[in-house]
């Protein structure tokens, strides 16, 4: 085991061959929320680092409660009132960008960071037009006029796949599917060539035919984008993701390439989380539950925070694990797997 | 075979214990127009057996499972359970078939009264068929409460007390109060977390082991359905596509919608460049289907035969059913992982592509 220094933290080291430069650098990230008649506040995140490389995508797979989604708010600077950053740094190209006045944040958003919300009937706004939200994102962003923001608009459809784009334009989000809703929030995130996308479970609430459609899209259009895709479901990760980050109660407990995590997971939650998934074997193995359920808001987690699920625990548990590299892998786990004990 | 003779009241021929038979319904939509949610669909469950029904949103399998359970009225066809036509049934007369047929549904969070306490969620089946006094109603609840791993003192809290998954056991135990002979239970899983929905699913197989009911499980996710089911009907707007044993249908899927299906679910195993069939557009409307076979826009094999004749759900071997005009005829891609790894039944493996290398 060895201890890693503060630089070894962020990195896993497999995926160079990929990753370009640092765009998005978060260090140590609290996020808390006030418990309502508790003296201690809940951590929904809880000290998170990671980097983000110029063209990969990275994966924050979590159940949940497991803080995947807040992380990607606190990029934003949109974590939901009262829950604030208290701790830790987000840098964006080396500019922090955690502590910005509203205005400066406006311009991150859109300019900088693109998001591609789970259900696109929030994310839009149900009563203008797909045309009119696209244009005005434009026009707020990008120093053009109304008739070059139209173009821009109808180009932005014509990308993500959608048929008859011109006449989209004048669509209402209601009078359009799930799946091309979808595809009008992927064009709306990306209209202003943001240098990060963040995708939050963007196609969970989607039918499987048309979440692969999504998906399809997500390949050809965003291979070599560099994007945070948010998600439960270690199947869609696998599809797009260079890198996986798996999180439990706040905490990013194991790190790695995909190639890594999901063929030789070494933190016991990943190990539980790829068992207990149905696959199609004819053999029909019985399913391996995690025992017991994550801790919720009201619970004071100490140690390690999967100890009380874990087969694999012990008495050192109750001292929380640091996120260190240990033989190449970064993981949390005083007990790691290794592939023949698994 | 149940001797019909004995018993000349009996519908159905006493292989299944839950049937359905051509069944029918149609909503109202605005307009005056029809909504055809559910189209001429026959099943059976027999008793012990796990039968899933697997399609999208919109595919009619919620529709199904609430006409089974008397919740709306079919349009056409009959419902059997027990060798009782039950289609028409009056409140009265289907309290002794209620105690006999439960329902789990999707959502444990509205599907629990959030104001009562778990005893009382879990004894009203009970209270309501006259169960017995109230000693033998709490000595029962306990009871219930163990079946699904669950404390003797949960029955004192109320739902907000409980995790999902927990909410979806005592959803369970509910279910099973009166000792059910058949279950239909719609999504159990859908709306819980990955970790907690192997624990229902696990619990649903034991109970069933255990208590030798009949279960009809309606989900989208075809490889959980796969995990649990002896046997899988596919539906495609309103209307069975495919039908066949468990192991068949993922491991020799003949409806190119099926392949379709099975391609399009996401598979946590490494390997990006995955070949994957996509289907184009989306499903169609349920009020204006198209003509022909009702998946020809979005087939990829569909010829004109497809467009202007509707193919008849044809029985190609014993229990294996194909609605399709080129059934068999799509292949699988060649590395979905349905059939990668995993040995398949005998004969299975030399029919399954026929002029590819293995």
């Amino acid at each position: 085991m060895s201890v890693a220094t503060e630089h070894e933290h962020l990195g896993t080291g497999k995926s160079d061959a990929k990753a370009g430069e640092t765009i998005l650098d978060v260090n140590d990230l609290v996020v808390e929320f006030p418990r309502p008649g508790q003296p201690t506040n809940f951590r929904a995140v809880n000290g998170v680092s990671f980097e983000l490389r110029q063209g990969e995508t990275l994966g924050l797979v979590g159940e949940s409660g497991s803080g995947k989604s807040m992380t990607a708010l606190s990029l934003l600077g949109i974590v939901p009132a009262p829950g604030k950053i208290i701790e830790g740094s987000i840098n964006l190209r080396g500019r922090r960008i955690d502590n910005l006045p509203v205005n400066e944040l406006r311009k991150v958003r859109g300019n900088d960071i693109g998001m591609v919300f789970q259900d696109p009937m929030t994310g839009l706004n149900p009563v203008r037009s797909v045309g009119s939200q696209l244009i005005e994102s434009v026009m707020r962003h990008q120093n053009v006029g109304k008739k070059e923001a139209v173009e821009i608009a109808y180009h932005a459809l014509d990308d993500v796949g959608i048929p008859s784009p011109r006449e989209r334009l004048e669509a209402f989000p209601h009078e359009l599917s799930g799946g091309l809703r979808q595809r009008v929030m992927i064009a709306l995130a990306l209209i202003n060539h943001p240098e990060v996308i963040i995708a939050d479970e963007a196609t969970t609430a989607l039918d499987a035919t048309i979440q692969a459609q999504i998906l399809d899209l997500f390949r050809s259009r965003l291979s070599k984008a560099t994007m945070i895709l948010i998600t439960h479901d270690m199947g869609v990760a696998a599809e797009i993701c260079d890198r996986i980050q798996v999180m439990y109660a706040g905490r990013i407990v194991e790190s790695g390439t995909i190639e890594e995590v999901l063929t030789s997971p070494r933190h016991p939650y990943t190990v539980g989380l790829l068992s207990a998934v149905p696959k199609f074997d004819i053999r029909r193995p019985k399913l391996v539950p995690i025992p017991g359920q994550p801790p919720t808001a009201e619970d004071i987690v100490r140690g390690c925070p999967f100890a009380p699920r874990c087969r694999f625990a012990e008495a050192d548990c109750d001292n929380r694990p640091p996120l260190e590299i240990q033989n190449g892998r970064l993981l949390a786990c005083w007990h790691p797997r290794h592939a023949s004990e698994q | 075979m149940t001797d019909t003779s004995a018993t000349p009241a009996r519908e159905g021929n006493g292989e299944f214990l839950l049937e359905a038979k051509n069944l029918k319904v149609t909503f109202r939509a605005p307009g005056g127009r029809k909504l055809h949610a559910v189209d001429e669909i026959s099943l059976g469950v027999r008793p012990r057996e796990t039968v899933g029904l697997v399609g999208e949103s919109g595919s009619g399998k919620s529709t199904v499972a609430l006409t089974l359970m008397r919740a709306h009225e079919p349009e056409g066809g009959k419902i059997i359970f027990d060798g009782q036509d039950i289609t028409h049934l009056n409140y009265q007369e289907l309290m002794p078939v209620r105690r006999r047929l439960q329902m789990v549904f999707q959502d444990p969070y509205s599907s629990l009264d959030p104001r009562w306490s778990i005893r009382r969620v879990i004894s009203e089946p009970l209270k309501a068929h006259r169960y017995g006094t109230r000693q033998q109603i709490n000595d029962r609840v306990a009871e219930l409460l163990e079946q699904v791993g669950l404390p003797p003192d949960a029955a004192n809290r109320v739902p907000s007390q409980f995790s999902g998954g927990q909410r979806q056991r005592i959803a369970v135990a509910r279910s099973l109060a009166l000792q059910p002979t058949a279950l239909i239970a719609d999504e159990p899983v859908s709306s819980l977390d990955v970790s907690i929905q192997a624990q229902i699913i696990n619990l649903l197989r034991d109970l069933q082991d255990r208590l030798h009911i009949a279960l009809l499980i309606i989900a989208h996710d075809l490889a959980l359905v796969h995990q649990i089911s002896d046997r899988i009907i596919v539906m495609y707007l309103g209307e069975p596509v495919e039908e066949g044993p468990s192991d068949e249908v993922v491991g020799r899927p003949q409806h190119p919608y099926t392949v379709a299906l099975l391609s399009a679910t996401p598979v946590p195993e490494p390997g990006g460049d995955r070949k994957r069939i996509v289907l184009t557009g989306d499903p169609p409307s349920p009020i204006y289907r198209p003509s022909g076979c009702r998946f020809h826009p979005r087939c990829p094999i569909a010829q004109d035969k497809c467009r202007a004749e509707k193919p008849p759900l044809k029985e190609i071997a014993p229990g294996r059913k194909v609605s399709c005009w080129f059934a068999g005829q799509m292949d699988a891609p060649r590395d979905l992982w349905a059939l990668k790894d995993v040995p398949l039944p005998p004969g299975v493996e030399a029919a399954r592509r026929p002029g590819q290398p293995s």
